[in-house]
């Protein structure tokens, strides 16, 4: 689904990307880690097609990144709910801009199960609300990619493990490709097929792990990969300081 | 806020009314009327027709300029505001301060005499208010909610018509609340040459034939087109803004 081959960013003087290389199979899930300001969410900005690669190769469903891909949906770390508009429209916007029937925005609200929240306004929700609105949102659209950034990082713990079964529940009834951004270790452990590690600025790839076991977070499996990855990490950091 | 309740507005006008009734009392000259003389020339005004008449004029008057100040306002102020150089803004920022209501002699030169020139007085003035408002509220619309909409395969179109055109609204309702004191002082100045009509010319007929009654009646039917406009206000903000009601 996603090709990266040798890919690096750059924004006026400041290298924010540098050779990021990895292979993304069609129906699968990668979770990128890596401390704030490594570069991650600048990653998936590139893969959204928001922001153009200008180093190196990136693909997406077999053709070069290009903005406003029909199958991509981006879910932002703020959700980006419009408050002017209420669940339902808001759930209904992407259909709408992109002129499309709005009925598969009521049927993206039961999948996440809020249907009955469809016309309230987003500062009526809660956290947790308001992130399953902002994944129905994207559902809505059909995606064959699915890009989120940091979506889980402002709810308490137990809303986050929920909204983590949730996103897998959804992801293995669709089998939609799968990128994650996130800095909880734990998290991408138990969502990412591949983890990726990545250094502070300017991010590089420090550590690229296989998970067999997505879905898990009791078995021994689970904490190995977890302390494998925080080892990674750990020298990434310290290599940059 | 807390609800108002019909009886919050009976207090308020009991309290502006016995504050009336001090000051005339206090003052007991002709040119300040006891509140019973002015209402009774309000009710005779509005029974005659005359108040009537130049209430409709007045309110047209200023009705137009603000319509006019918002079809050129609004779509200049939001597009300043998202994509605008640093040329608009500084010829903003050296415009606006300037006193528009200086240029009545020019105005009056260029348009003439008629409904034209005052109609663009009015405008001239509250343009600039609502203009600066509404630019400030497009250029201060959080970035997050515009990727939001280019995320979802949004462009420029889309961006204006979701983000920033909502998120603007509550601040230009904001803004013709501000220019409905602004157009109705601009209207009383606008209405002192040339003209027979209009709430601004029948107070200064009046103070001049000292018929202090019907003057006071004429700064009462003012007051209560400003408080007419205020309510139209609140009751379009309540229909195009249904998500700040649910926050009160």
């Amino acid at each position: 689904m996603i090709e990266a081959r040798s890919v690096g960013y750059a924004y006026k003087e400041t290298v924010a990307l540098r050779d990021v290389s990895f292979r993304l199979p069609v129906g699968q899930t990668l979770a990128v880690v890596g401390p704030s300001g490594c570069g991650k969410t600048t990653l998936l900005s590139l893969m959204a097609g928001l922001a153009p690669v200008n180093e190196g190769e990136l693909l997406v469903a077999g053709s070069p990144v290009q903005p406003r891909r029909p199958g991509t949906a981006l879910i932002l770390q703020d959700y980006g709910l419009l408050p002017w508009k209420t669940v339902r429209e808001n759930v209904a916007l992407g259909l709408r801009i992109r002129s499309m029937d709005p009925a598969p925005a009521d049927l993206a609200l039961k999948e996440v199960g809020i249907a009955e929240l469809a016309s309230r306004w987003p500062h009526q929700l809660s956290g947790g609300q308001r992130q399953r609105v902002a994944i129905a949102r994207s559902l809505a659209l059909g995606p064959d990619l699915l890009l989120m950034d940091e979506p889980f990082s402002a709810l308490d713990a137990l809303t986050r493990e929920e909204m983590q079964d949730l996103l897998l529940s959804i992801w293995r009834k669709r089998r939609t490709s799968l990128v994650l951004v996130t800095h909880s270790i734990t998290e991408a452990v138990y969502l990412g097929q591949q983890i990726i590690v990545l250094s502070p600025r300017p991010g590089r790839i420090v550590g690229h792990f296989r998970n067999g076991s997505v879905g898990d977070r009791r078995s021994p499996a689970f904490f190995e990969l977890v302390n494998e990855v925080r080892d990674a990490l750990e020298k990434g950091v310290n290599a940059g300081a | 806020m807390p609800s108002r309740r019909w009886y919050h507005y009976v207090i308020a006008l009991a309290i502006m009314a016995l504050v009336w009734e001090g000051i005339a009392l206090y003052l007991s000259i002709p040119a300040f009327p006891r509140l019973a003389d002015a209402a009774s020339a309000f009710v005779q005004g509005v029974v005659d027709g005359p108040l009537v008449k130049h209430f409709a004029v007045s309110a047209y008057r200023a009705t137009v300029a603000t319509l006019i100040s918002l079809a050129i306002g609004l779509p200049l102020g939001l597009y300043l505001g998202r994509s605008g150089g640093p040329v608009g803004a500084v010829l903003l920022y050296l415009s606006h301060p300037i006193p528009k209501v200086v240029f009545l002699p020019v105005i009056i030169v260029v348009l003439g005499i008629g409904d034209v020139s005052k109609i663009f007085l009015i405008t001239l003035v509250i343009f600039f208010q609502i203009l600066v408002t509404v630019k400030d509220a497009a250029a201060g619309v959080p970035r997050g909610l515009i990727r939001s909409v280019q995320s979802l395969g949004g462009g420029e179109w889309a961006i204006y018509r979701h983000v920033i055109l909502p998120a603007t609204l509550p601040g230009i309702f904001t803004a013709l609340r501000l220019s409905t004191g602004t157009a109705v002082a601009v209207l009383f100045f606008a209405e002192t040459y040339a003209t027979q009509l209009g709430l601004g010319s029948m107070v200064w007929d009046a103070w001049s034939m000292r018929d202090y009654g019907l003057m006071f009646a004429g700064v009462m039917a003012m007051a209560l087109m400003g408080f007419g406009f205020y309510v139209l206000l609140d009751w379009a903000e309540r229909f195009f803004c249904p998500w700040t009601e649910a926050r009160r």
